[in-house]
């Protein structure tokens, strides 16, 4: 038998596609009809196409979305922890340099007029002095409204403690929140 | 699924949206597994091809550009990756049995035609492992994909042309493969997956003429 024609072979995988014209088709079906080598050949390769129509699919693993949506939000999670970190980091730096520039000029200022840097940490001082006797005094009279200083300092310290309790926790939950997002 | 409501997926997907991007994964986790599978011929494998495939869709979605077919985009991250995961992979893989439960119903399949579908998935893997990568594609994306060779040119950065000449190939391929396991030119002991290709061959082509027309994926 001869050799089926190489073009008639290009033709066939066409056909096999839907993709030739009505025309072509005849030309094709013509040829076909007197060529029994190209005849073998187009059935061998409806045999090949068939093996591969109507294919068997498989279900992809139950939990396999799943999946690929946890690998993203651990993903979308480490890459908000690394933002906040970037930001954190430069606030800290841009304030270091803010407060290094005055401190640098305080200090030469401190080293150049040695009474001026006095008189500084003297105000400093009274300042202090001035804070230390209003806390006595608030505690005289707290003792004397209520008799025991101690529940009432107690009282104030359990007040500031919770609400910083509080404000930690909502502060955690707007985290999350946005972590969340 | 629609191309509106899909597109407004994307849309919410790009903005952040992960639950969009949710409904992104479940609807094309089909083809994109099926994909890896056929190009990679074993199940776990494809499992972690797939998973890649969409975290890979999830990072570039801001270039996606919507003119283009999002299936057609997403196909073609997939088959990229497959490619790469081919030529990264060293020695030769075992095949694996699929469980008959994970085949997806086919309506012209009757329940105790399971084995028969097991043994038919047996012949293509063994035919699709013996063809060339950039053949294997074709055939995956013109078969289980039922595109047309425009979107296959689109998914394999080639032309239509190309395309046309890659298909035709490809099946020349398969046929000269399974007529060569045919004329026993290898001794059995050898070549035992060949040999049992070949037995099979002939009836293969004979049976795959009377199976129905297919259906797209």
């Amino acid at each position: 038998m001869n050799r089926p024609h190489e073009e008639i072979s290009q033709q066939i995988s066409l056909a096999l596609d839907g993709a030739l014209s009505l025309e072509e088709e005849r030309q094709l079906r013509a040829h076909l009809q007197e060529c029994p080598a190209c005849a073998t050949l187009w059935e061998e390769m409806r045999g090949v196409s068939g093996l591969f129509e109507r294919p068997p699919l498989l279900a992809p693993p139950p939990l396999l979305a799943a999946r690929v949506m946890r690998r993203i939000e651990r993903r979308e999670r480490w890459r908000a922890w690394m933002r906040r970190l970037a930001v954190s980091l430069l606030v800290l730096i841009l304030l270091a340099m803010v407060l290094a520039i005055p401190l640098m000029g305080l200090s030469t200022l401190a080293v150049n007029h040695p009474a001026l840097s006095q008189a500084v940490f003297r105000a400093l001082v009274r300042a202090a002095e001035i804070a230390q006797a209003l806390w006595l005094g608030l505690g005289i009279l707290a003792r004397a409204f209520l008799g025991r200083g101690e529940w009432l300092i107690l009282a104030v310290w359990l007040v500031l403690a919770v609400a910083a309790g509080v404000g930690w926790m909502r502060l955690l939950r707007r985290a999350r929140r946005i972590v969340a997002r | 699924m629609g191309g509106d409501q899909e597109l407004v997926w994307v849309v919410k997907a790009q903005q952040g949206d992960q639950e969009a991007f949710a409904r992104l994964v479940e609807a094309y986790q089909v083809p994109v597994y099926n994909l890896a599978y056929r190009m990679l011929g074993v199940a776990t494998e494809a499992e972690d091809a797939t998973q890649e495939t969409f975290l890979r869709v999830y990072t570039r979605l801001k270039t996606y550009d919507p003119s283009r077919k999002f299936s057609s985009w997403i196909l073609s991250i997939a088959s990229h990756y497959c490619v790469d995961r081919l030529r990264r992979r060293r020695g030769a893989v075992s095949m694996e049995e699929v469980e008959s439960w994970r085949w997806m119903a086919d309506e012209g399949l009757a329940p105790e035609d399971k084995a028969l579908q097991r043994e038919r998935d047996r012949s293509i893997r063994e035919v699709l492992a013996t063809l060339p990568e950039p053949y294997r594609l074709v055939i995956i994306l013109r078969y289980w994909h039922n595109l047309s060779y425009e979107e296959i040119a689109e998914i394999t950065d080639s032309t239509e042309s190309a395309v046309k000449s890659r298909l035709h190939r490809a099946r020349q391929a398969v046929l000269e493969g399974l007529n060569h396991a045919l004329e026993g030119q290898h001794p059995l002991e050898e070549r035992k997956e060949e040999a049992s290709l070949a037995q099979r061959g002939r009836a293969l082509l004979q049976a795959s003429l009377r199976r129905p027309r297919r259906e797209p994926l």
